[in-house]
């Protein structure tokens, strides 16, 4: 992946071809948006762990960068298009926590995170999935056909081990580490100060690799 | 680079390389929609280009209101026209003769002895 390597930003503008000039504003968005679709989307599912909260959400981040920021630089996309889908998360995040305390108060508490509820494993997931995951993390240069199940077991076993994260951890964790941002841009996107984003990252890291290496054991 | 580092390195790109499989082995039915959504996207921009020069609220408004007050003095002036206000005093003025039934025989005589002295006068 070129991202980390020559900028977040200025690789986005070279795949949509935006550097290159060869797309009119319209045509510019279209190929951002198709770019970072899947994995807005991919992102939007591990803080929800629910399809069609993910699709709300990403549909929302869309709209809005369309809507408020299409006349923008097509340089400035990117950033403003992760801030909106961090944003859209964390409210959706936030309703969730409004809906979960309203249903203790009612009586009809649910205590469990979204994840708990479509697996049976005390903490989300199952003792299975996890070991696939460590397999997969040290062999995932192996390539072997058995193991496609064990893999297919081990992506879902990783979503589930993100989805416990703390959403700012989660959040910090998806940008820094997948999406490549630096941590001035991870900051600008989760609108929180540099030191937080270390802080959520590394607390991010390692809590996974313990979760794996308790697995482990 | 120490040791932890690498160990955190490599953690760190097995996961994304997971990340990166789940997001390319995506369903079609996921990216139809994501598709669909991004078209959406698209199209709000070219809505919102077109609404730069759509007319503003009030110009409406007072557009609307300019309609009315036109209506209105078209209603009020062929309402009030000099000719329905004499049709208009001639009705009253049959009503006031048909609502005093104790003048009728007279204005009845006042007819004939008109229409006598239009004959005479032809005669």
């Amino acid at each position: 992946v070129l991202i980390p390597v020559i900028g977040f930003k200025e690789a986005i503008d070279h795949r949509v071809g935006l550097s290159e000039g060869v797309l009119d504003s319209t045509q510019a968005l279209n190929a951002f948006l198709a770019d970072v679709e899947r994995r807005a989307y991919r992102r939007a599912l591990i803080a929800t762990a629910n399809r069609e909260d993910a699709l709300d959400i990403v549909q929302e981040a869309m709209m809005r960068l369309a809507r408020h920021y299409a006349d923008r630089d097509a340089g400035d996309w990117a950033p403003l298009f992760q801030r909106i889908l961090s944003n859209a998360i964390m409210d959706w995040h936030r309703r969730q926590k409004a809906r979960r305390a309203w249903d203790r108060i009612a009586g009809l508490a649910s205590f469990k995170r979204p994840t708990s509820e479509a697996n049976d494993g005390s903490d989300g997931i199952s003792e299975e999935d996890m070991v696939a995951l460590k397999h997969y993390v040290e062999n995932n240069a192996n390539d072997a056909p058995s193991r496609e199940l064990m893999n297919e077991r081990a992506m879902q076993a990783l979503d589930g081990a993100l989805n416990m994260l703390p959403i700012r951890q989660q959040q910090a964790f998806l940008l820094r580490a997948w999406e490549g941002l630096s941590v001035e841009e991870t900051a600008h996107a989760m609108n929180c100060s540099q030191g937080s984003v270390k802080t959520h990252y590394s607390r991010a890291v390692h809590a996974l690799r313990e979760r794996l290496e308790d697995h482990r054991q | 680079m120490s040791k932890h580092d690498g160990q955190e390195e490599r953690f760190i790109s097995s996961v994304n390389k997971a990340l990166d499989k789940r997001a390319d082995d995506m369903d079609s039915n996921t990216l139809n929609r994501l598709a669909q959504m991004r078209r959406c996207a698209v199209q709000s921009t070219q809505k919102n280009s077109t609404s730069v020069i759509r007319t503003p609220y009030w110009f409406v408004s007072a557009g609307a209101a300019a309609v009315l007050v036109v209506a209105t003095s078209i209603v009020y002036f062929s309402w009030y026209s000099p000719q329905q206000d004499q049709n208009r005093i001639a009705v009253i003025e049959d009503i006031n003769m048909l609502s005093a039934p104790d003048e009728l025989e007279l204005y009845e005589d006042l007819e004939f002895f008109q229409w006598l002295t239009d004959e005479e006068g032809v005669g």
